[in-house]
């Protein structure tokens, strides 16, 4: 049985002359919930479009649950066929559709008949506590609605692993409190294996039983977050993470 | 310790907005307020002319037929522009940026110049031309394809623009569980075709408008009717004005199903930020589809290279002997109609984007765009033929004040649409260290958008380069650009030397459209 869902063997990313990751390694197993954590521009936004498809490596090869989805400039499996799912910073919830409709997109993809896709839009719903607004549009809801519309249709469609590009980084302190203890017992509960993606080592520690930590496009951390031991020749932020995650620890 | 309190006097921003206002009221209100005097009519009242006109069953039939034409054009314009603009905005291909730019081309010279091209193609004299290609292109379907694909640029564009503006991640959250073209048809298509629609009411509206095609091609419409009215023995400015309220009622409505899709835009809802966007490929396909967009955008090509044929060595010539003032002409008028409008386009375009106010401004240039020229020459005849405004009226003035209204809300939306983009605080930043309106305009806003800025005037430029509809029936003696000029020696004047004219024109729209764009691509580098 593969226990690994992403392994990322000796990735690199170059645009032009820039190098974006450099030579990264690493693997993400099952139900393991992974932070992300990085500068701005330190690559995390390209990792994590490599692993929803939108990229190929330039060098290196992905394989998602043991299957080669990228190699040396090719993208191998296309996006829709990767079963992942993501909940962006931006939420990118549908604007012309209703939250039923944002939810049910992914569920008509996969063939379902009409009863399943109501039993689970219905199932899912009711877990994030949105039962009674399916009508609505996105831009009829609030600022948490909204989170719990992108966390559902995310889940809705039963993905291999979640991936969460900063998703609270916009938020107010109480909502963003709120909706951390909703992720942390929806991960808990369903078992997910999650990539999380933040610049704060709080959320990360909070939320992540893993920590990978990216710096100028290569990785400079990656194991258990309980254990967070800091070497010579890290670089400042490297360093500070180190020492905020002691202190929030 | 702290900056000094000064009291110092700035222009506010109030009082150039007041000021801009005021010309754009000028230019595009004042022609059709003037149109509802009824001094035209001498002994007539205005009730009798307008029933003696408008119950006429011929002329409702013409104003029908009319509509029918321009939603024909509508439809080709929409059908070839939509398939490439998703072409060239969501797959990868070889050529696609420059086979884009080439496709554009045609938006910037008369359509005129594309029947002539056609003609000389598919006359009865033409080269490949017989009788029934003659009947083909001398009848509606020919009004229909020339205009047809002289509009789907702005169609092609307005995709593009539209496709290429959308939130990428939208996409990419329905690409992890969706095929592209699953994609396109359900999550992209739904978002930009309020922008699209706006395209394709663009192109109803310049077809509408239209009359050095339908002229020339023989087909008589509701606009042209107006047009025989305001010259030659059928003169009569109060059966014109009276024949152009039905088109008033048009324009209105055009702004009204506008001003409901306005909220829907993309750009209004996200202003024109350029996103990396996904691009899907072909494949094995590639070169098929490389050699159909080349073989659609050389078609549109086509009748403009004709000309240059046609015109053969000895038309080119005689150009001197032929061509007086008519592009020094052309050119002063564009240029300073373009700088006219690109200075009231930015005070009014700035106070839209960042106060999001002065709407009604935006909406009246648009009016103004929106009605048929004959509609907007009769009102600037009414308007300005006075013997106080005399000097204005017989000079270069006129032309400039016409094209303004035409083209005043190019300027506005494309100005405001380019200051969406970037935020605010960077003038209130500039503010709280003392600068006024002024110097917060000429020191941070214009040069924060100045390529955007240039490729706007350049945009308005061309445009008024290429009007012939607009001027036709105003134009006063001395003042003819080129295309009348062309216009007018098409009825009688010899075919090369109308071809060498028309394909001079194309080669300055064609030298400073290209001049442009490789500026542009310098100045973003």
């Amino acid at each position: 049985m593969i226990s690994d869902v992403f392994v990322l063997d000796h990735i690199s990313v170059v645009y032009g002359t820039k190098t974006v990751l450099s030579d990264v390694c690493l693997r993400i197993e099952q139900g393991q919930i992974m932070a992300l954590l990085g500068p701005s521009g330190a690559g995390k936004s390209t990792l994590l479009r490599l692993l929803l498809g939108f990229q190929a490596p330039t060098q290196g090869t992905l394989r998602i649950q043991g299957q080669c989805a990228a190699t040396s400039g090719k993208i191998i499996i296309p996006p829709e066929s990767r079963g992942l799912s993501v909940v962006f910073q931006t939420l990118a919830l549908w604007p012309h559709m209703t939250v039923w409709e944002n939810l049910e997109f992914g569920l008509i993809s996969q063939k379902l008949p009409r009863p399943a896709r109501q039993e689970r839009i219905d199932a899912i719903l009711q877990r994030v506590g949105l039962r009674d607004l399916s009508k609505r549009y996105p831009s009829m809801l609030s600022g948490g609605e909204q989170q719990r519309v992108a966390i559902a249709r995310a889940l809705v469609t039963r993905p291999q692993a979640v991936l969460f590009d900063e998703p609270l980084s916009h938020l107010d302190i109480v909502l963003r409190q709120e909706l951390l203890a909703f992720f942390r017992e929806l991960f808990a509960e369903l078992e997910l294996t999650a990539l999380y993606v933040t610049h704060d080592p709080w959320e990360a520690r909070y939320l992540s039983s893993h920590i990978a930590i990216l710096d100028q496009g290569r990785l400079a951390y990656c194991g258990a977050s309980k254990a967070l031991p800091t070497q010579d020749g890290d670089s400042a932020f490297v360093q500070g993470i180190m020492r905020a995650w002691q202190d929030v620890g | 310790m702290g900056r000094n309190l000064r009291r110092t006097y700035h222009f506010s921003s109030e009082q150039f907005i007041s000021w801009a206002a005021a010309l754009v009221l000028l230019m595009c209100l004042l022609p059709p307020f003037l149109m509802l005097g009824n001094d035209l009519f001498a002994g007539s009242s205005l009730p009798t002319a307008l029933r003696s006109l408008l119950l006429s069953a011929d002329l409702w039939k013409l104003f029908a037929w009319t509509c029918v034409l321009s939603l024909l054009v509508t439809a080709i314009a929409s059908m070839q522009g939509i398939a490439l603009g998703v072409l060239f905005a969501k797959t990868e291909f070889s050529g696609r940026t420059a086979l884009l730019w080439v496709h554009s081309f045609p938006l910037f010279l008369p359509p005129f110049f594309a029947a002539l091209g056609w003609f000389y193609l598919f006359g009865t004299q033409g080269w490949l031309g017989n009788e029934q290609t003659s009947r083909l292109l001398f009848g509606p379907w020919g009004v229909v394809l020339v205009l047809g694909f002289s509009f789907a640029p702005i169609v092609t564009w307005m995709t593009v623009l539209s496709l290429q503006n959308i939130d990428p991640t939208l996409e990419e959250a329905a690409r992890i569980s969706a095929s592209p073209a699953r994609v396109i048809v359900r999550i992209l298509w739904p978002i930009a075709r309020p922008t699209i629609t706006f395209a394709a009411m663009l192109v109803f509206a310049l077809s509408f408008s239209e009359l050095g095609v339908l002229m020339f091609l023989r087909v008589k419409t509701y606009p042209a009717v107006i047009f025989g009215r305001l010259g030659g023995i059928q003169f009569s400015p109060g059966e014109a004005f009276a024949l152009s309220l039905p088109l008033l009622g048009v324009a209105a409505l055009f702004l009204w199903v506008e001003n409901k899709l306005k909220p829907m835009q993309v750009f209004h809802t996200m202003g024109t930020r350029s996103f990396q966007t996904l691009r899907y490929a072909w494949g094995r396909w590639q070169a098929v589809v490389t050699v159909s967009v080349a073989g659609v955008v050389s078609l549109s090509l086509l009748p403009y290279a004709v000309l240059g044929w046609r015109a053969g060595v000895e038309g080119f010539w005689e150009i001197p002997r032929w061509i007086g003032d008519s592009l020094y002409n052309s050119l002063l008028i564009a240029l300073c109609t373009a700088t006219w409008i690109g200075l009231f386009g930015l005070v009014v375009g700035h106070a839209l984007a960042r106060r999001n106010a002065f709407q009604w401004l935006e909406n009246l240039a648009l009016f103004a765009f929106m009605l048929p020229s004959a509609v907007v020459g009769v009102g600037l005849i009414l308007a300005w033929n006075r013997p106080i405004t005399g000097e204005i009226y017989r000079g270069m003035g006129i032309l400039v004040i016409g094209l303004g209204a035409r083209y005043a809300i190019l300027g506005i939306r494309a100005v405001a649409s380019t200051m969406q983009r970037t935020s605010e605080i960077f003038e209130q930043t500039a503010s709280t260290f003392g600068s006024g309106y002024v110097r917060t305009m000429l020191r941070i806003a214009i040069p924060m958008h100045r390529p955007s800025l240039i490729g706007i005037w350049l945009l308005i430029l061309l445009f008024c380069l290429r009007d012939l509809d607009a001027v036709i029936t105003y134009a006063p003696p001395g003042w003819a650009t080129l295309p009348i000029r062309i216009f007018t020696l098409e009825a009688n004047g010899p075919e090369h030397i109308v071809a060498a004219l028309a394909f001079v024109h194309t080669a300055v729209t064609a030298a400073l459209f290209a001049g442009g764009l490789f500026w542009l691509r310098w100045s973003l580098k």
